[in-house]
């Protein structure tokens, strides 16, 4: 039984979608149809649970046909995909229950259970999978699937943002095949394994050229500036459901794609100052453009901009320790963003509306207004919540190197002050439309967990982000195995993060100037062409840097 | 003469140029389908061995490594997918807008 666990979670959902399509021939009752979602999409988690201790004590890969490698697919589930496996279980689970509750706020619309079921397969597979090539199936799969899901708000701007989405996703694929391609050139193998064997050898020239072309292929499905230009857009006119499983799962994909491919012989230095480069500026620009915004959801979308800079910044110094704290913090982000979003899409359903200035936080609604500031304060890095515990871990991790450590606060700065601009702006007005809450039951879950992950983080780290962590920079578990007090997470790291939000406070008139900064069209609202020629000119920037060698 | 490899990648520049110099939503999906005929031409052209026979295994001692050419098949059929997703939503669109000028969707947006 054990061993056909990988595959299990993948067929499940598969399942759960083709048994949807093929009952609706004879008009099941709305009923019938929630449940075997809910039982498809609680399968894959309950196995997770289930096997947790056996995945750690020894990795599960399973050899599909009984193919053996390097000839075979193989399905890996081993610390690290186990963790972003329990990840998409989470998000998705949790989407899907909310939007069960709030099926009134969605256009009838037939499919979406099918599409949502075939969305999470893809997401399980892109995780599981152990090669490059599979990886790129199931996460077009992913994103075919998130192309329409999208449009489930049959409004005008969600079916630009769809169109948008598909022209720069497709970009960004057909760049990663050829980026494959030129790979299988030089090396001539197309599994990992024997991909980190031979690329090592190669001049430093090769390497950045190949680089660059996965690093424009990570860059859009992560939503890395410049080319994050699809993400606002598609992000603000999904249903709420949607943006949740984008901000907390899509993206993350890239995250996971760039540990993965900085693994097989791209991590020399000049490759990862590029990704530390990128990642900075992504989220000092990402967390400025969050007090451009009036709209929830959109200064949300923002802060997922910063924050996957934040990650990408800290995966590039590249330390066993500083990519375990990445990882933990993708995995707290993904947790406590979709309790935002989700959160929020709550509260634009009570007010009609998701200007900040017209919600109130003070009254009304007790529970949701909790969920949304533990949410928030996830967000800013306080304790308990796990957004704290990563990001002072990450702070920790780049003490080495102040030319990083800098940029890094200033983005939490950044943040805090943001963060300080909802909360003041939601707390002034004093009217409260009174209006039952429905949706509750998974953000109870969702600000329970981000509480309990914070409060729970020595043991994460230690058992599952560290091995993890200290396996993807390649090096051997045992050096991994630094038992993690819970005492360090006050140290530096996390003093430094408490200690600079006065800064935010002082700062914060500086930053509410960004308002008059026009950048319309040219870091918001790109269009469409500009969009393609930024994608060119990041991979331009990759590339010059051949000149420096 | 050119060989593949310099074919696919012109290809892939060609699409990329339509991608960057075209307005019209149907003539970017038809570039982006160039683009992804650059990127098959490609890398079918990196697996080809001159004199490689069929891949079964005891037929002859240099083979074509067959796994190049399937992970092309599945990337034509994404493709397809992509493409007929793409035209489905350029009519919808075209429903909405009344244009298919992208610029002209953008404009006029507030926020």
């Amino acid at each position: 039984m054990i061993e056909h666990v990988p595959i299990l979670i993948i067929i499940s959902p598969l399942t759960g979608a083709l048994l949807l399509e093929l009952i609706s021939k004879f008009d099941p009752p709305q009923r019938m149809n929630d449940v075997i979602t809910l039982i498809a999409l609680a399968i894959p988690v309950a196995l997770l649970f289930t096997f947790t201790p056996a995945v750690l004590e020894e990795p599960i890969v399973y050899e599909l046909g009984g193919w053996e490698r390097p000839y075979g697919i193989s399905l890996v589930l081993d610390n690290l995909s186990l963790m972003m496996a329990g990840m998409v279980g989470i998000v998705t689970l949790s989407s899907f229950v909310y939007s069960l509750e709030s099926k009134k706020m969605l256009p009838k619309g037939e499919r979406y259970y099918f599409l949502f079921l075939f969305m999470t397969m893809g997401l399980y597979g892109v995780f599981l999978t152990g090669d490059l090539i599979n990886r790129y199936v199931f996460f077009e799969l992913t994103i075919l699937t998130t192309y329409v899901l999208l449009t489930y708000t049959r409004t005008k701007e969600s079916l630009r943002a769809s169109y948008y989405y598909l022209m720069i996703g497709s970009i960004a694929s057909f760049l990663f095949l050829a980026g494959i391609a030129l790979i299988y050139f030089n090396v001539g193998y197309l599994d990992l394994k024997a991909i980190g064997e031979v690329l090592p050898t190669l001049p430093i020239q090769t390497r950045i050229l190949i680089f660059s072309f996965f690093m424009v292929a990570v860059g859009v499905k992560s939503g890395l500036i410049p080319f994050h230009t699809w993400l606002p857009d598609a992000h603000v006119s999904a249903p709420t459901p949607m943006t949740a499983v984008l901000a907390g799962l899509t993206v993350k994909v890239g995250i996971y794609i760039l540990f993965r491919i900085l693994k097989v012989g791209f991590d020399i230095p000049p490759i990862l100052n590029i990704v530390i480069f990128f990642g900075l500026a992504t989220g000092i620009i990402g967390a400025l453009m969050t007090f451009k915004y009036w709209d929830i959801k959109r200064i949300l979308t923002w802060h997922t901009i910063a924050q996957i800079g934040f990650i990408t910044a800290c995966i590039g110094i590249w330390t066993p320790s500083s990519v375990s704290a990445a990882l933990y913090h993708t995995v707290n982000h993904s947790v406590f963003k979709t309790l935002l979003f989700l959160s929020a899409g709550s509260f634009i359903f009570l007010y009609g509306s998701g200007d900040i200035r017209d919600l109130t936080l003070k009254k009304g609604h007790p529970l949701l207004a909790s969920t949304f500031l533990i949410g928030l304060l996830s967000l800013l890095g306080l304790p308990p919540m796990n957004g704290f515990y990563s990001k002072s871990l990450m702070i920790q991790s780049t003490l080495s190197r102040p030319l990083v450590l800098f940029p890094l606060l200033l983005i939490h700065i950044i943040t805090a002050a943001s963060v300080f601009r909802i909360i003041y702006h939601s707390s002034r007005k004093t009217k409260y439309v009174q209006a039952p809450v429905s949706m509750m039951k998974p953000l109870v879950v969702l600000a329970g967990l981000t509480v309990f992950m914070g409060a729970t983080t020595t043991i994460w780290m230690n058992n599952i982000v560290m091995p993890a962590g200290t396996v993807l920079v390649g090096e051997s578990i045992a050096s991994a195995v630094t038992y993690l007090e819970y005492s360090t997470l006050f140290s530096t790291g996390g003093l430094l993060l408490l200690g600079t939000l006065p800064v935010a406070f002082v700062l914060y008139p500086v930053f509410e100037k960004v308002k008059e900064i026009e950048v319309k069209r040219v870091i918001s609202e790109v269009s469409l062409t500009d969009a393609v020629r930024y994608i060119l000119i990041g991979q331009g920037i990759v590339i010059a840097l051949i000149l420096l060698y | 003469m050119l060989s593949g490899i310099e074919v696919g990648l012109i290809t892939i520049f060609l699409g990329l140029y339509g991608l960057t110099n075209n307005r019209n939503a149907v003539k970017m999906l038809m570039s982006l389908t160039v683009v992804n005929t650059g990127v098959i031409l490609l890398f079918i052209s990196v697996a080809y061995i001159p004199s490689g026979s069929v891949p079964i295994v005891g037929e002859g001692a240099t083979m074509v490594d067959p796994l190049p050419h399937t992970f092309m098949l599945t990337s034509i059929v994404v493709n397809l997918a992509t493409l007929a997703l793409g035209l489905a939503l350029v009519l919808y669109l075209y429903r909405e807008y009344e244009t298919l000028d992208v610029q002209d969707m953008w404009e006029g947006s507030d926020d």
